[in-house]
């Protein structure tokens, strides 16, 4: 379970948030460009630090102002795909699914073992030496996915998981992080600005406006949802 | 029509216009033909033995002479009759140069001088390169005989100017406890020297060699040159280097050591019998533009007041 | 369109072109006819003679040695140092960037002189030195510090570049997945980088091959020792001027192999966006 208690200041506005996501649970965070969305998740990797608060994961303490905890990026063991997927052009896709494992010197059978279940998965074993700097966006994203995966981390991050998707891809995409979240059972955290996605995969909603959250509630009460047209705006 | 043709011809002007522009530049930086690099620098101070003389090539912009540096009385304006003399002068008489120029331009009202002073061999390389010298002062018998072969002096104007001998100069601190000659051979000493294509190179290796044939031997003489740590392009380099103590002894002209700031620098004294009598030539350049202010110079430096102006500046003169 | 409208545009185009033609042909005869003119200044024959003569094989094999070496080490010492310089705010951060700087500005006979200062015989740190016995002038040591000296910038301010202007998010990520910054440099960093890396390898070598005013007043001209192909090409060229014009067509020759064999490694390196 992921609990936070963030406060921090922006340069616009004060980022104020409390929330929990339980194991098997996806909150999606919704709102304007500049909301915090981003910040939100860039905290909880430890990128960034809040001002005051604390971050608790499974129990153990990311982050505790009070405590003087801040526990190094690479140390918080959270699978986080970047909105852009950051996949490593420089590398194979295998390689780059590989990484995390290599960082953190897991043996070669089990890397190799786990890089073909998670190729397998996303379907694209067929491009595991492909460079990453070959692919298209739906491919890369599918690559970064697999790759946070990989690291069997304790807590799942996406910021704008499905923009760079095709149709195909897309459903796929969906289903797959649904049933990971829930097999594994760890929380996930997820930003999107597309209602219909944030409908289909999310189990709770936040939406954030200025750095507060306006509305929090289940998918099938989010408001101005015309989810049947696919509408986004607000 | 006529919109067409405006057309045509605004860019035709505009290319036109660039081309114009970029012949404006070029020629406004091109130095003017009097000098060319690698680096020709003026002296200013007589007795600074310092980097002003080095010639060092650098990846900056080389120091361009300036026509005023070296006159007691400024001029504001040229007018026909006065002339700025280019003197190519071996750097070893930068110590006597500013004085020289003073006196010149004090004596032949409205004359001024400009002394590139650098190494006798990079001197000659730069005019046979096509720099332009009024009046050429040379440091080396052998580098004013291919000069004169190669057509460049008015040779009836060739004549001896002053003489210098080799002295060895110490740091005044004497690190390297050199009291004699003979130390010179001993290990572990750092000596400088100029280059073998430097007259006072040739100079100070004839010198050394006149010592080991009548006194010190031939053992001697391979010992002081192990002991050589850097040849030196030009005799300031050679001073620097002594006078900045990161070297035990060095090589040199009589002269320099004359000129040399107070209390910077100690000597050993070369017996005359062994010692190498460097005579200076000058001569006026078939290319100058003005015979007659060059051979005004000449006879300047040959009359009582510049020759005693050399001797004041540890100069011999010539018999 | 009319006719003559269409005419008008033509004769506009082609002399757009030939404008530009002649741009491009006078900037690349200006930069290659200096170079081509040391090539016919001497004969085949003639060079080829020269290049057995001691003076130029020892100057070649000095020169050569001593650059790699300095070029080596900038590297070495200069990635992480410009890694770690880039990724930190740390006190006195913009007084160490201008000081990354400095020897650029700096006359290189200038850097010479401050160096003999410093580490010479009598220099602050050079008379401690020498009470242990150990020297810094006037040896090949010398050469290699001088060098590094005046040619790190070089390396520095491209790595120092390259490094900011890559997109954080690979290292973002990099470091989500579990990785050390030393792995994230070497894994992630130095390869994304690599190619402008190469650059600035490639013109610190040229700046430490071509080096002059600085190794003469710090470290001399003793052949075999000090005497760098740029020494030995000014010696030559008012001593033995063939020696001289030898030694500039190798420092060209050797100039553009290195330049072409980087360009070449570089250019199998990933294009990404």
């Amino acid at each position: 379970m992921l609990e936070a208690n963030l406060r921090k200041q922006l340069r616009d506005f004060s980022l104020n948030l409390k929330f929990r996501v339980n194991p098997g649970e996806i909150l999606v965070l919704m709102g304007e460009n500049g909301a915090g969305k981003t910040t939100v998740l860039n905290t909880i990797s430890g990128i960034l630090s809040p001002d005051t608060g604390f971050i608790t994961l499974r129990g153990t303490p990311l982050y505790d102002s009070r405590n003087a905890i801040n526990l190094q990026v690479e140390d918080r063991h959270i699978g986080y795909v970047f909105q852009n997927a950051a996949a490593f052009p420089h590398l194979s896709v295998a390689e780059n699914i590989a990484y995390g494992m290599k960082a953190c010197h897991l043996h070669k059978d089990m890397i190799i073992q786990r890089v073909n279940h998670w190729m397998e998965r996303m379907d694209i074993r067929n491009l595991a030496s492909v460079k990453a700097s070959n692919l298209s966006g739906g491919q890369i994203q599918r690559v970064a996915i697999a790759r946070a995966l990989a690291i069997e981390p304790e807590l799942l991050m996406f910021d704008e998981p499905f923009t760079a998707l095709d149709a195909d891809s897309l459903n796929t995409v969906k289903h797959l992080v649904k049933d990971v979240v829930t097999e594994r059972n760890i929380p996930c955290l997820m930003v999107t600005h597309r209602v219909m996605d944030a409908h289909d995969v999310g189990d709770r909603i936040r939406i954030l406006n200025q750095g507060t959250t306006v509305w929090e509630g289940k998918p099938e009460d989010l408001p101005a949802c015309e989810c049947r047209s696919g509408k986004s705006s607000w | 029509m006529h919109k067409r043709w405006n057309d045509v011809s605004s860019v035709f002007i505009r290319i036109i216009c660039l081309l114009i522009f970029a012949v404006l530049v070029a020629g406004c930086t091109t130095s003017p033909p009097t000098n060319i690099p690698p680096a020709t620098t003026v002296a200013v101070q007589p007795t600074t033995m310092t980097l002003v003389s080095t010639p060092v090539p650098t990846t900056a912009v080389p120091v361009k002479t300036t026509a005023a540096s070296v006159t007691a009385t400024p001029i504001t304006s040229y007018t026909p009759s006065e002339k700025t003399l280019i003197v190519y002068t071996a750097a070893s008489l930068t110590g006597a140069s500013k004085e020289l120029g003073t006196r010149f331009s004090a004596t032949y009202p409205g004359h001024t001088v400009v002394f590139n002073l650098e190494g006798t061999q990079a001197l000659k390389t730069q005019v046979e390169n096509g720099a332009y010298a009024d009046v050429f002062i040379s440091a080396s018998n052998s580098y004013t005989n291919t000069l004169k072969s190669e057509g460049y002096f008015i040779n009836s104007t060739v004549k001896p100017l002053t003489t210098n001998y080799v002295i060895v100069i110490l740091p005044a601190s004497n690190p390297g406890n050199i009291q004699s000659l003979s130390d010179l051979a001993k290990p572990g000493k750092k000596i400088a020297m100029a280059a073998y294509n430097v007259p006072i190179g040739t100079a100070s290796y004839t010198a050394l060699a006149n010592l080991a044939k009548s006194t010190y031997g031939q053992d001697w003489n391979k010992s002081v040159f192990s002991n050589v740590v850097s040849y030196e392009m030009s005799e300031p380099g050679v001073a620097t280097k002594v006078s900045l103590g990161e070297v035990d002894a060095g090589l040199v002209y009589e002269s320099t050591y004359a000129s040399a700031p107070a209390m910077t620098l100690t000597s050993i004294s070369i017996p005359k019998t062994d010692n190498y009598l460097q005579t200076y030539t000058m001569g006026v350049m078939k290319q100058t533009e003005d015979s007659g202010v060059a051979q005004e110079f000449e006879d300047f430096m040959l009359s009582s007041v510049g020759q005693q102006i050399l001797r004041n500046y540890g100069f011999r003169s010539v018999s | 369109m009319t006719r003559p409208f269409l005419l008008q545009k033509k004769v506009r185009r082609t002399l757009t072109v030939i404008g530009a033609a002649i741009l491009i042909i006078s900037v690349t005869i200006y930069l290659a006819l200096p170079v081509v003119a040391l090539f016919f200044r001497t004969t085949p024959e003639l060079f080829i003679s020269s290049l057995s003569d001691p003076v130029v094989q020892s100057a070649l094999h000095l020169s050569l040695i001593t650059s790699f070496i300095s070029l080596g080490i900038v590297i070495i010492v200069g990635t992480p140092f410009a890694y770690v310089h880039c990724r930190n705010t740390y006190p006195g951060k913009m007084v160490v960037d201008t000081l990354i700087d400095l020897p650029l500005v700096l006359p290189p006979a200038v850097a010479g002189l401050a160096l003999l200062v410093l580490y010479g015989r009598v220099g602050f740190i050079g008379s401690y030195l020498n009470m242990f016995g150990i020297t810094l002038a006037f040896t090949t040591l010398a050469v290699i510090m001088a060098q590094i000296f005046v040619a790190s910038p070089f390396y520095l301010r491209q790595a120092k570049s390259l490094f900011e202007q890559l997109d954080p998010s690979y290292e973002q990520t990099a470091r989500t997945l579990g990785a050390s910054p030393l792995r994230i440099l070497t894994t992630i960093t130095i390869p994304l980088t690599a190619s402008g890396l190469v650059s600035g390898a490639v013109m610190t070598f040229g700046r430490a091959l071509g080096e002059f005013g600085a190794t003469i007043m710090f470290a001399g001209n003793l052949s075999g020792v000090t005497q760098t192909m740029p020494l030995a090409v000014y010696v030559g060229m008012e001593g033995d001027f063939n020696v001289g014009l030898t030694i500039s067509i190798l420092l060209v020759l050797i100039s553009f192999s290195i330049m072409i064999a980087m360009r070449f490694l570089a250019s199998r390196e990933v294009k990404h966006a």
